[in-house]
C-alpha cells in the first residue's frame, strides 16, 4: 500500500511540476503569472483529441504536432496579448491571463461542447503488477513525458545558446539586451516553451484523462502552490514543489481523509507563505 | 568617432537631459563627469538605446544611433559597461562572459578573447565555474568589463567602474581600463563620480550639471580649474 | 370559448448540465412535447398512449394542449421564467425542471399563483418543504435508496448474494452529503455495515487516495454518487488499481449520463444504477414512444427527458379529470388519484397519487438497471426486468 501511494504521488507530481514548470518559467523571465497555463493543457487534450478523432492516431504520435501547435499558440498569445500587456500597468499584467483561461474555457465549450471526452484505444495501456504495486502503463506514459520534458527544458535552457539568453534576460533584462539579447524574442519564445510544456502534459495526459473545457482550473491551484513552495522563478525548484504537492495530496487522501488533502494543500501554502515566503529554494 | 548634440531624453516623458553634447576621437579616453544626478547615466544609457532620445542627434562612425534598440548596439561596436555591473547573478562567471559573446559568429574569436580577458584578470579563469552574485564588488566588476569586451567592442561605455569597490581596488580597475584602451586599441567613455582619479587619465573631458554639458577640456586642464572643482565636482 | 379553455402546459427547459448529461437536451425535450401534442390533440387508433383515441381532452370538451417553454439555466432565470408563463402565456402547470435548485425557485411563482408542479428534482428538500402545489411522480433521493438497499435483500434472498458490507463514496457537495447520510442510516436499517464512507472532492485532480482507500476496504457494494466527469475518473481509476468490487451501485447522475458509456464503452459493464425509466422496459407504451421519439430525433430517449413531458401528460389528466383548469382543481385530482391507463402508462407505476403533504407520488418506484455491452439493460422490478443481472462483477482482468 504504501509503495503504492507513494508511486501515485510520484505520477501526480509529474504533471503538478510540469504545470509548475511553465508556470515557473513565464513568472521568472517576464513577471506575469500564468493563471491560463491549466487551460493550455486543456487546449492540449482537446487538440490531441481531435487529431484523434481526424486522423486516429495516438496521443504519443500525435504528440510532436501537439507540442509544436501549442508552441505557436503561446507565441500567437505572447504576441497578441500579453506583449500589450506587458507595456499596461502592473494589475492587468497579473489578471490578463485569468481572463485568458477563462475565454479558452468557454471558448473550448462553444467549440466543443461541455461534455466529458476521451482519446479511445490506446497503443499503451495495462496494468504491470511489480510485486504489491500496480503500475498503469497509461500512467507510465505521463511520467515518461514528465521526465523526458523536464530533462529537454533544462537541456535547453542551461545548453542552448536561445536557452541561456533566456535565463540571462530572466536575471537582468537590461544587461541581457546591453550583450545583444533581443530581449522581446526572450519573452516570446519563452511564453511559447511554457505553452508547449503544457502541450507535452495535456498530450501524454489524455493517456489516462477524462476532460471537459473547465478541467485545467482544478488543476492551477496544485501548479501555483507547486511554483510557491519551488520559489518562485526557479524551474528546478518548481519541479520538486510539483513531485512534492503530488506526494501531499496521495498520503493525505489516502492514510488521512480525503477530505483532509485541500486543507493539507492549503495549510503547507500558508506555512510557506508564513515562514519561507520565497520558497523552499529561493534566495 | 561618436558625435551627442543636444540630447534630450529621460524616464517616462520626464526630460532627465536637456542637451547634452560631446564628441569622442578614436583611441581617446573621455570622460563624462557630474555630481549625483546630473544625468551622466542617463546620456550614456540613451546612446545606448535603453532610453530614447527625445530629440537631439547620436551619431557613431556617422550613422545615427537614434531608435536603434540595445540588442543592436553591440554589433555596431559599441559596449557598455552598466552601473552597478548588471551581471547575471545565477550564471557562471564563465556563461557570463560567454553570454557577452552573444552576438558574435566567429567561434575562434571568441576563444581568442576569452583568453586575452583570462590574461587581464586571471582570477576570472581560476573562478570560472563560480557564480556571479556569489562574488565580491571587485571581482563583479572585472567580469563585467570582461564581459563587454567580449564582443570585441571599439567602444567601451564605462558607468561608475569605482562604485561600491573597495579602495585599495579601485587603482587596479582604473589600471586595468587603462590597459584596455592603451594594449587593445579600445576606444573609451567613462562616467565617474571618482573625478581626480578619471581626470588623471582622460584625454578629454565633459561636465554635466542639471541636464547639460557645461564644461569641456583635456583631463589635465579640468584638474587644474579651481571652479570645475568646487562648483560641479565637489572636491576641496 | 373553445379557445380560451384550450389548456396551456408548459415544460421548462432543462439547461442545467450537472442535473443531466448531453446538452442538446432542450431539443430533445421540445421534440418530446411535439409528440405529446399530436397524440393527445390528434386521433391516433393504433397508438397506446394517453388520449390517443379522443381529438383532445375529453373531460375539457375536447380543448386542446400546447407545452410552452421556459428556460431554467440558473435559478433566478427558472424564476422569471415561471412567472411570464403563468401570467403571460396562461399556462395551467408546470413540469420538467431536473434541478432542485431551480425548482424550488419555480415553486416561489407557482405557490404565489396557485399553479401545480410536477418535476423530478430528486432532493429530500423538496417534499419538505411544505409546498402545496408540488408534485413528485418518481422517487427523491430517500426513495431510490431504500429501493437501492430493497434491491439488495432481494439479491441476498432469490440469488444468494451474500452482500454484507458497503462502501460509500460521494461528492463532498450538499448533494452528495445529503445522499451519503440517507445511505449510511438506510444501509442500517436494513442492516449493511458500512465499511468505509468516503467524500470526494467534486474539483478533484485526481481520485487516486480515494479508489486507494475503497480498495483497501474491499466492501461487496461500493455505492457512489458523483456527476459524469468525477464518475469517468473513478472508472478509470478502479481499472487502473485493478479493482472492481463484486457490484459497483451508483445514484444515477453520472452514471446514467449518455458520456458514461460513450466513453468508457464495455469498461462500463457490471455498473449498477437506480433509474427513473429505461429504454427496454417492457410495455407497449414504451415500445411506442421509444419509436416515435427515435424516427423524429435519430437519437435514444433516455428517462429524463420521458419523465420531463410525461409530468405534463400527467398534468393534462389531471385537469381532464377535474374538469377544470383551475389550480386548486387540478391539485385536488392529483391528491385523489390520477386516473392513468397502465396499458398506456410506459412507467409501469402502479398508480399516481400525490401527497397532499408533501407532494411525492405514492407509487413513485425507481427501477434498476445495468451496463450490459455498454447498454443499459432493466433487471428489476422482475416485471420490466428485460435482463437477468449480472452478479458478482467480473473483475477486471478477467474480462
Amino acid at each position: 500500500m504504501f509503495l503504492q501511494v507513494l508511486y501515485e504521488g510520484l505520477t501526480m507530481g509529474t504533471i503538478y511540476a510540469l504545470l509548475a514548470m511553465g508556470i515557473a518559467l513565464v513568472w521568472g523571465v517576464m513577471n506575469i503569472l500564468s493563471f491560463s497555463q491549466g487551460e493550455f493543457m486543456m487546449v492540449a487534450m482537446y487538440i490531441t483529441f481531435f487529431i484523434n478523432l481526424a486522423t486516429g492516431w495516438d496521443p504519443l504520435a500525435a504528440m510532436p504536432i501537439v507540442i509544436v501547435t501549442m508552441f505557436l499558440f503561446g507565441i500567437l498569445i505572447y504576441r497578441t496579448i500579453i506583449a500589450r500587456a506587458l507595456k499596461g500597468p502592473v494589475l492587468s499584467q497579473r489578471l490578463v491571463t485569468f481572463a485568458l483561461g477563462m475565454v479558452l474555457t468557454n471558448g473550448m465549450i462553444l467549440l466543443a461542447g461541455g461534455q466529458t471526452k476521451s482519446v479511445p484505444d490506446k497503443l499503451i495501456s495495462g496494468t504491470i503488477s511489480l510485486g504489491s504495486v500496480a503500475i498503469s502503463k497509461e500512467k507510465m506514459v505521463l511520467v515518461v513525458t514528465s521526465i523526458v520534458v523536464t530533462g529537454l527544458l533544462f537541456w535547453f535552457m542551461n545548453r542552448t545558446k536561445m536557452g541561456k539568453a533566456i535565463r540571462a534576460t530572466s536575471q537582468d533584462k537590461e544587461a541581457a539586451g546591453l550583450v545583444g539579447i533581443n530581449t522581446q524574442t526572450a519573452y516570446m519564445i519563452a511564453f511559447g516553451i511554457s505553452a508547449a510544456i503544457a502541450g507535452a502534459g495535456g498530450c501524454a495526459m489524455t493517456y489516462s484523462y477524462y476532460f471537459m473545457p473547465n478541467i485545467g482550473t482544478n488543476f492551477m491551484i496544485f501548479g501555483f502552490i507547486a511554483v510557491c513552495l519551488g520559489g518562485f522563478g526557479s524551474i528546478g525548484g518548481a519541479f520538486i514543489g510539483g513531485m512534492i504537492m503530488g506526494i501531499i495530496d496521495l498520503f493525505t487522501g489516502t492514510y488521512l481523509s480525503v477530505s483532509y488533502k485541500y486543507m493539507a494543500v492549503s495549510v503547507i501554502f500558508l506555512l510557506i507563505v508564513t515562514f519561507k515566503p520565497k520558497g523552499l529554494f529561493g534566495r | 568617432m561618436l558625435v551627442v548634440k543636444d540630447l534630450v531624453s529621460g524616464y517616462s516623458k520626464m526630460p532627465a537631459i536637456h542637451g547634452v553634447s560631446f564628441k569622442v576621437e578614436k583611441g581617446q579616453v573621455v570622460a563624462i563627469l557630474g555630481s549625483n544626478g546630473a544625468g551622466k547615466t542617463t546620456t550614456l544609457k540613451t546612446v545606448m538605446g535603453v532610453l530614447p532620445a527625445m530629440s537631439g542627434s547620436i551619431t557613431y562612425k556617422g550613422e545615427s544611433l537614434i531608435g536603434v534598440p540595445s540588442h543592436k548596439m553591440v554589433q555596431k561596436g559599441l559596449s557598455m559597461v552598466p552601473e552597478g555591473r548588471h551581471l547575471f547573478p545565477k550564471m557562471s562567471i564563465y556563461d557570463n562572459l560567454m553570454m557577452g559573446a552573444y552576438s558574435v559568429k566567429d567561434k575562434g574569436s571568441i576563444e581568442k578573447k576569452l583568453e586575452t580577458i583570462y590574461e587581464i584578470f586571471p582570477i576570472l579563469a581560476e573562478r570560472k565555474a563560480q557564480l556571479a552574485g556569489t562574488m565580491s564588488g571587485g571581482e563583479q566588476q572585472m567580469v563585467a568589463i570582461g564581459r563587454a569586451l567580449m564582443c570585441n567592442p571599439e567602444l567601451l561605455i564605462l558607468d561608475e567602474p569605482s562604485l561600491g569597490i573597495m579602495p585599495k581596488l579601485v587603482d587596479e580597475i582604473f589600471e586595468f581600463i587603462k590597459k584596455i584602451n592603451k594594449e587593445m586599441g579600445v576606444t573609451i567613455v567613462i562616467i565617474e563620480q571618482n573625478a581626480e582619479k578619471t581626470l588623471a587619465f582622460a584625454d578629454y573631458a565633459y561636465v554635466i550639471s542639471e541636464g547639460q554639458t557645461v564644461i569641456e577640456g583635456t583631463g589635465e586642464a579640468l584638474m587644474k580649474d579651481d571652479q570645475v572643482q568646487k562648483v560641479y565636482l565637489g572636491m576641496d | 370559448m373553445k379557445k380560451l379553455l384550450a389548456v396551456l402546459l408548459s415544460v421548462v427547459m432543462v439547461l442545467s448540465l450537472a442535473a443531466c448529461g448531453g446538452s442538446d437536451d432542450k431539443k430533445e425535450t421540445k421534440a418530446l412535447a411535439a409528440i405529446f401534442e399530436d397524440i393527445v390533440n390528434n386521433k391516433h387508433d393504433d397508438s397506446s398512449l394517453p388520449f390517443a383515441a379522443d381529438e383532445g381532452l375529453p373531460g375539457l370538451g375536447g380543448a386542446k394542449i400546447e407545452f410552452v417553454f421556459g428556460d431554467q439555466s440558473t435559478p433566478e432565470i427558472a424564476l422569471s421564467e415561471a412567472e411570464r408563463l403563468i401570467t403571460e402565456e396562461g399556462v395551467i402547470g408546470i413540469c420538467g425542471n431536473f434541478s432542485s435548485a431551480t425548482t424550488k425557485t419555480t415553486m416561489v411563482a407557482a405557490e404565489k399563483y396557485g399553479i401545480p408542479v410536477i418535476t423530478e428534482g430528486t432532493s429530500m428538500s423538496l417534499t419538505d418543504a411544505g409546498y402545496e402545489y408540488y408534485g413528485r411522480t418518481l422517487p427523491g433521493d430517500d426513495v431510490f435508496i431504500d429501493n437501492t438497499f430493497a434491491y439488495l435483500d432481494y439479491l441476498n434472498e432469490n440469488k444468494a448474494a451474500d452482500i454484507k458490507t458497503v462502501c460509500l463514496i460521494s461528492e463532498d457537495s450538499e448533494f452528495g452529503a445529503n445522499i451519503a447520510k440517507v445511505e449510511a442510516e438506510t444501509a442500517e436499517k436494513y442492516g449493511y455495515e458500512v465499511v468505509e464512507n468516503i467524500a470526494y472532492n467534486k474539483d478533484a485532480t485526481n481520485v487516486t487516495s480515494e479508489v486507494l482507500r475503497a480498495k483497501q476496504a474491499d466492501a461487496d457494494v461500493v455505492m457512489m454518487s458523483s456527476y459524469a466527469a468525477d464518475s469517468l475518473l473513478f472508472m478509470q481509476e478502479f481499472k487502473t488499481q485493478g479493482y472492481f468490487p463484486k457490484m459497483l451501485f451508483g445514484q444515477r447522475g453520472g452514471f446514467m449520463a449518455s458520456d458514461f458509456a460513450l466513453n468508457l464503452k464495455n469498461d462500463s459493464d457490471y455498473v449498477l444504477t437506480t433509474s427513473r425509466w429505461n429504454s427496454d422496459i417492457d410495455n407497449d407504451a414504451t415500445r411506442e414512444i421509444t419509436k416515435r421519439f427515435s424516427d423524429a430525433m435519430g437519437v435514444t430517449l433516455i428517462g429524463d427527458t420521458l419523465i420531463a413531458g410525461w409530468d405534463g401528460i400527467v398534468l393534462a389528466a389531471a385537469a381532464n379529470q377535474a374538469g377544470s383548469t383551475d389550480g386548486d382543481a387540478i391539485r385536488a385530482a392529483m391528491a385523489e388519484g390520477v386516473q392513468i391507463d397502465p396499458a398506456t402508462d410506459p412507467f409501469g407505476l402502479e398508480g399516481y397519487k400525490y401527497k397532499e403533504k408533501n407532494g411525492q407520488n405514492e407509487f413513485g418506484t425507481a427501477i434498476i438497471v445495468q451496463y450490459m455491452d455498454s447498454q443499459l439493460a432493466t433487471v428489476y422490478p422482475e416485471g420490466s426486468a428485460s435482463a437477468e443481472v449480472q452478479y458478482p462483477a467480473k473483475g477486471w482482468s478477467e474480462r
